[in-house]
């Protein structure tokens, strides 16, 4: 077990407030990746409702999104999955609770970025847990790149990391695995290839072009190393254990550079350049394209 | 372009001539290549042969007969060019004279005249040595002219038309003449081989029109000399046949016995049998007849005609007895028309021709292309001995022959169409080979390269080593033809490109013979130039797979909903298959609004993609493991899937009048939740249970005042449960949870009644054949929309505002009627009530059951309630009202409005109240009719002015106010 003190984090200075925990957070002990009933889809709708309240309670957000079955659940599961997925948006700190029972609470997005799409956001507040089995969900992704796996099942996740470091960190099971491969896919972070059943971790162009939006806002064209290194502390890992740009993520630079969202080049004198598709690169460029409302 | 050359034209058509006997004696046997590989079908001559042998053995089983052994045939066969000639030339210049004379018989001297004249020659002999009988020499051509006749009337002739008109010419004096002169001239050409080759002289154009004047046959003057040539050619065959007949036959035997007596063994060596007319078939049939002379014959045979003409030509129309009578029998060439052992030794065959080629003593000047320069490194290419080839490019042109279109592989295509097409032409040898129609393209391995040099890829294509990963080649042989290379494909000194593909074709050894390649090669034909690509279903296939790993296009459902229960409208035309056309002539029909189809061009952007999807279907790989660059596939299928995804939804839109997959289930879901009992005015809901509730207890319609809205909501109602499972595919993410962006965005967009009205103007005949299904139901549509668009013209039917003062009168009717009972005697009424099953017996009605429960409910009815019911019917008095003076009233609102008042139409004091006036009404019908007003026997009884009493009492207790 580990104690609620290690849900006291430090952020860039700014002092994260603690869950409270107890009678009135029964659920926010659950690991993230326990919640195996939940997608995406669940998780940016309630937070964008949420979001859109500014506050809001449960009963709100249930006449909102529930569909009216006209049948009386005497096991209340009528909004099961709506509690689940507040749960977990307490548990990544997305949204906070006031009050202390869940149903009579009120909740509010406390979102650490600003102007950050939702699967990025998402995924940074889980790279900010400081629990290592909270954070399993990016520590699975970063062990995945840093072995430079390319095509992966839930179920080979599963033997991968029972080899890996993080084999103790709780019983890995195929539940657990497989609720990880949709929340990347849906995130993405990877590709369900639906005829195979198999995914491949290649960062979906949306979500790629996005995070260098994020990290390039300030700068028209930076150097590449630099945006690595901005992504991988701020939302996904992108090296393999040699320090090389995993197979995945250098393909989808190469795909974004081919259609024309962003300009991949090399400049001599820059210190750390990297070999894409056999062409050196050292920075990498946005470009504004009218279709992309820019 | 011209290139770096360093031979003489005139000295390479010298030395890569065909035809073996154009070469001088030494130059045929430095340029001959042993046949180490002839396949032995059978021989009968002693000796252990092994299946394949060689020309060595082949002479030593020649050699091996006994002087006087009867004659003793050999077959050779093999396709044309396969080196029939070749063996004869080699087996001529080769054989024992001590023992044998070879006579070599070339396809040249096809005439069996110049064949006895040869035979003669050989052996010494003079015309006018030879002793045989001859008839008079008039005779022999009236009997040549006469066969002539029979010949064009059994045979017929396309020009001679018809045979009767030229019967007189044939049979003339005049033409006889002709005959014998020609004969007579025959005779004299005996000694002079040289003359031999000449056409044979009989008739010219002048005697020719001659003759046609005389015996009255108009010549038109564009064709009489295509008609002389076909008479010369008629009487030509003819006179063959005489000199056979009376000469040759003899002459053949005896010239055998002669030789014999010399003490050697004539050979004859037959290149061809198929040029030689018809004293082939003659002179074959004679050598058959083994005690006909002592001849050693070996006989070339193209292996088409062996089974055909040779067949047909033989008495029982096999080759039975030809074989049975064959020595031994030799084949060059497979089934593919392939040349034994000729792949294995290819190089070694080109380097001999090519250093002979080179050999000549006076080299010609070097020719430069003006556009570049040679380096050393170059030069050293240059002076390779296989220069302008390479091993990789002899075997690979020598693989992509064809004739005709089918795959042969003979030495005489490959000297023609590649060693001296290439050493002729003045383009660069990988160009000329791009270029020549006898070489089909090697497909293209390496990956489509980003340059748009052709001769680029045109030397890698032809000269360039498979390896693993990519396809290299000497970088120095592109240099010295001028081709320039970007930089970034320098790897060690060569060139390289990545290989097209990972998967289990590349460890095959390349030959475009593999389906595969073959393939392959269409593909890049249709890449390159559009036009036919017969094997474009295994490139559809793999853009199909690819497109399915993102989904289904054909389905309409929202992609996010999770729910096991959604079900989904599909487009369903065709078989499970994505239609896909590929555009450019492939053969594909093209898509078009009616029939949508995925549609690929072969832009070149999307080369390298279309090649990995053709990898893909073919490996039945992972697409990992197929594609270069995954996200940038995906991107492209992406593309693709949502412009077919978009034209399906414009085609069901454009079906529908303009009503969208998303409307259209909103619309239907909409209306049946009205019908099940929900108003929607909170919402949307999706009543789980409503399917098991009885049509008439949740419509709002009433049966009789709403007849068609009611019986088309009863038809559509049955389609309740398929219609929510839709709902939630379309809005809804789980059971219970809605898709809120998705259900608001078509919510705040949609105009219900609009969308009504497009539903009610559809024809549902036309909409018969409508291309969807609901899945997994396997539904059509059609059968839904059927219902739907008879309910949504009903709806549109219905007047509101006069339903709405119908309601009102009638609510006003029962206000007032329930207003009267507030103030019942329930104990006279109860009193009453009772005497009427005595009252039904006496009279004789029969008594029902309901009546009982209607008499038990209203007995029990308390005056609360019936206060209750009294001010719900008020209220809607006051809501109908009120709805009036508003002067708007939608379907949607009057629905609403008729489920208010559903509970207390529904109430059961109606039931009970209707019931009752029913027996009353009975009672009394009964009655009268019974007893008779007029005879009066029974209405001034006391019992019936007690029963009218009766009546008439519970009648104003139950009668509006």
């Amino acid at each position: 077990m580990f104690s609620i003190g290690e849900h006291l984090l430090q952020h860039r200075g700014q002092l994260v407030q603690p869950i409270p925990s107890g009678r009135g957070n029964p659920s926010v002990g659950r690991l993230l990746i326990s919640h195996i009933t939940l997608r995406g889809p669940d998780l940016r709708q309630t937070y964008a409702r949420i979001v859109a309240h500014n506050e809001v309670n449960l009963e709100t957000l249930h006449c909102e999104v529930a569909l009216d079955t006209n049948v009386q659940n005497q096991f209340g599961l009528e909004d099961a999955i709506l509690r689940e997925t507040i749960n977990f948006l307490l548990i990544t700190r997305l949204i906070e609770q006031r009050g202390e029972s869940r149903r009579k609470a009120s909740f509010r997005a406390t979102p650490l970025l600003d102007g950050v799409e939702f699967p990025l956001l998402l995924l940074h507040h889980i790279m900010t847990l400081t629990d290592a089995r909270q954070r399993a969900p990016i520590l699975i992704h970063r062990q995945l790149i840093s072995d430079d796996i390319l095509s992966f099942t839930p179920a080979s996740i599963r033997e991968h990391m029972e080899r890996s470091q993080y084999r103790d960190l709780f019983t890995w099971t195929s539940e657990k695995t497989t609720f990880w491969s949709h929340l990347a896919a849906y995130l993405g972070l990877a590709r369900r290839l639906e005829r195979e059943g198999r995914y491949l971790l290649i960062p979906q162009l949306s979500l790629m072009l996005a995070a260098i939006r994020y990290e390039m806002r300030q700068a028209q064209i930076f150097p590449l190393a630099l945006l690595l290194d901005a992504l991988e502390e701020n939302f996904f890992a992108c090296y393999t254990r040699q320090r090389r740009i995993h197979r995945g993520l250098e393909q989808t630079l190469i795909a974004l550079n081919h259609l024309g969202h962003i300009r991949l080049s090399h400049e001599s004198d820059t210190p750390r350049s990297f070999t894409l598709a056999n062409h050196r690169v050292s920075h990498i460029q946005l470009i504004h394209r009218q279709e992309d409302g820019q | 372009m011209t290139y770096r050359k360093l031979w003489d034209a005139a000295r390479v058509r010298e030395v890569l001539s065909t035809e073996s006997r154009q070469k001088s004696h030494e130059l045929f046997l430095r340029t001959h290549s042993p046949f180490r590989r002839i396949r032995l079908d059978f021989c009968k001559e002693l000796g252990n042969y092994s299946p394949f042998i060689t020309e060595d053995d082949i002479y030593t089983i020649i050699h091996t007969a006994p002087l006087d052994a009867p004659n003793r045939l050999f077959f050779v066969v093999g396709e044309a060019g396969s080196g029939k000639s070749e063996l004869c030339q080699w087996l001529e210049y080769m054989a024992d004279n001590t023992t044998r004379i070879p006579i070599h018989i070339p396809r040249s001297m096809t005439r069996a005249i110049y064949v006895a004249r040869l035979l003669r020659s050989r052996l010494g002999i003079i015309a006018s040595d030879h002793q045989s009988q001859h008839a008079p020499p008039g005779m022999r051509a009236r009997h040549a002219a006469l066969t002539a006749l029979m010949l064009l009337y059994e045979q017929g002739n396309d020009t001679l038309q018809p045979a009767a008109k030229w019967e007189a010419l044939l049979t003339s004096e005049r033409l006889a003449e002709h005959l014998v002169l020609t004969l007579s001239r025959t005779e004299d050409l005996g000694e002079k081989l040289d003359d031999a080759n000449q056409a044979m002289p009989l008739l010219n154009s002048e005697v020719f029109k001659g003759l046609c004047t005389q015996y009255g046959i108009v010549l038109p003057e564009c064709e009489a000399p295509l008609m002389c040539e076909a008479l010369n050619s008629l009487v030509g065959q003819a006179l063959e046949h005489v000199l056979w007949l009376s000469d040759l036959r003899a002459l053949l035997s005896e010239l055998s016995d002669r030789a014999i007596v010399l003490g050697k063994r004539p050979l004859l060596l037959i290149e061809d049998i198929t040029a030689f007319q018809a004293s082939g078939d003659l002179l074959l049939d004679y050598l058959l007849d083994l005690t006909s002379g002592h001849f050693d014959a070996v006989i070339g045979l193209t292996t088409g005609f062996e089974q055909s003409q040779l067949a047909r030509n033989t008495l029982d129309g096999d080759l039975t007895h030809i074989h049975q009578r064959l020595r031994a029998r030799f084949v060059l060439t497979d089934e593919d028309g392939q040349a034994y052992s000729l792949e294995d030794t290819i190089v070694e065959f080109a380097r001999t021709y090519l250093q002979e080629v080179k050999s000549s003593p006076a080299l010609p000047t070097i020719t430069h292309s003006t556009s570049f320069t040679t380096t050393p490194d170059a030069d050293n290419v240059i002076e390779n001995d296989l220069y302008p080839f390479t091993d990789v490019a002899l075997r690979r042109a020598f693989s992509c022959l064809r004739e005709d279109g089918n795959r042969r592989q003979t030495p005489r295509l490959f000297i023609e169409h590649v060693l001296a097409a290439v050493l002729l032409a003045d383009d660069i040898p990988p160009r000329t080979l791009d270029h020549s129609i006898h070489l089909e393209q090697p497909p293209t391995l390496f990956r489509h390269l980003d340059t748009e040099d052709e001769q680029l890829q045109s030397v890698l294509r032809w000269y360039g080593t498979i390896e693993e990963n990519a396809v290299t080649m000497d970088q120095r042989l592109a240099t010295a033809w001028g081709i320039q290379a970007p930089t970034d494909m320098m790897v060690n000194g060569r060139l390289h490109a990545p290989r097209s593909y990972r998967g289990t074709p590349q460890d095959e050894v390349f030959s475009p013979t593999h389906t595969w390649q073959q393939e392959l090669r269409e593909l890049q034909c249709w890449l390159d130039h559009g036009g036919a690509y017969p094997s474009r279903e295994t490139l559809k296939r793999g853009v199909e797979q690819v497109m399915l790993q993102l989904g289904d296009p054909r389905s309409l459902a929202d992609r996010d909903s999770l729910s096991v229960a959604q079900a989904e409208i599909y487009y369903a035309r065709g078989d499970e298959r994505l239609p896909i056309s590929l555009t450019d002539n492939s053969g594909d029909i093209p898509g078009d609004e009616v029939v949508p189809k995925v549609t690929i061009t072969r832009h070149p952007r999307e080369r390298r993609i279309l090649e990995e999807l053709f990898y893909y279907a073919l490996n039945n790989a992972e697409l990992a493991d197929t594609s270069e660059n995954v996200a940038l596939t995906l991107s492209w299928a992406q593309e693709h899937w949502d412009t077919y995804h978009g034209q399906i939804r414009t085609l069901l839109a454009t079906r529908l009048n303009g009503v969208t997959a998303e409307q259209f289930i909103f619309t239907t879901w909409r209306c049946l939740a009205a019908l099940a009992g929900r108003s929607w005015m909170t919402g949307p809901s999706i009543p789980r249970d409503a399917e098991s509730l009885p049509y008439r207890s949740t419509t709002p319609w009433d049966e009789h005042s709403h007849e068609s809205c009611f019986r088309a909501g009863e038809a559509l109602y049955s389609w309740l449960e398929v219609t929510r499972r839709l709902f939630i595919g379309a809005f809804a993410f789980r059971d219970t949870l809605l898709n809120l962006q998705g259900f608001t965005a078509t919510a705040t967009s949609i105009d219900v009644d609009s969308v009504l009205r497009n539903l009610a103007l559809l024809s549902v005949a036309k909409l018969r054949t409508i291309p969807f299904k609901i899945r997994p139901m396997n539904a059509n549509l059609h059968d839904l929309l059927v219902p739907l668009q008879r309910y949504a013209a009903a709806l549109l039917e219905l007047d509101g505002k006069q339903q709405l003062q119908n309601d009102l009168k009638m609510a006003k009717q029962r206000a007032g009627h329930l207003k009267q009972q507030l103030h019942i005697d329930m104990a006279a009424f109860r009193a009453q009530t009772r005497l009427l099953h005595a009252w039904c017996g006496q009279v004789g009605v029969s008594w029902r059951m309901e009546w009982d429960d209607a008499i038990t409910t209203l007995n029990s009815l308390s005056t609360d309630e019936l206060t209750a019911l009294h001010a719900q019917v008020q209220d809607a008095v006051d809501i109908i009202s009120a709805r009036l003076r508003q002067d708007m009233c939608t379907v949607w609102d009057y629905q609403e409005i008729r489920h208010r008042l559903r509970p207390i139409q529904q109430h059961r004091y109606w039931a009970a109240e209707t019931a009752l006036q029913t027996l009353l009404r009975d009672l009394k019908r009964v009655a009268q009719d019974r007893f008779p007003r007029s005879r009066r026997t029974f209405v001034g009884t006391e019992s019936y002015r007690e029963l009218r009493a009766t009546l008439r009492d519970i009648h104003e207790v139950m009668s509006d106010a």
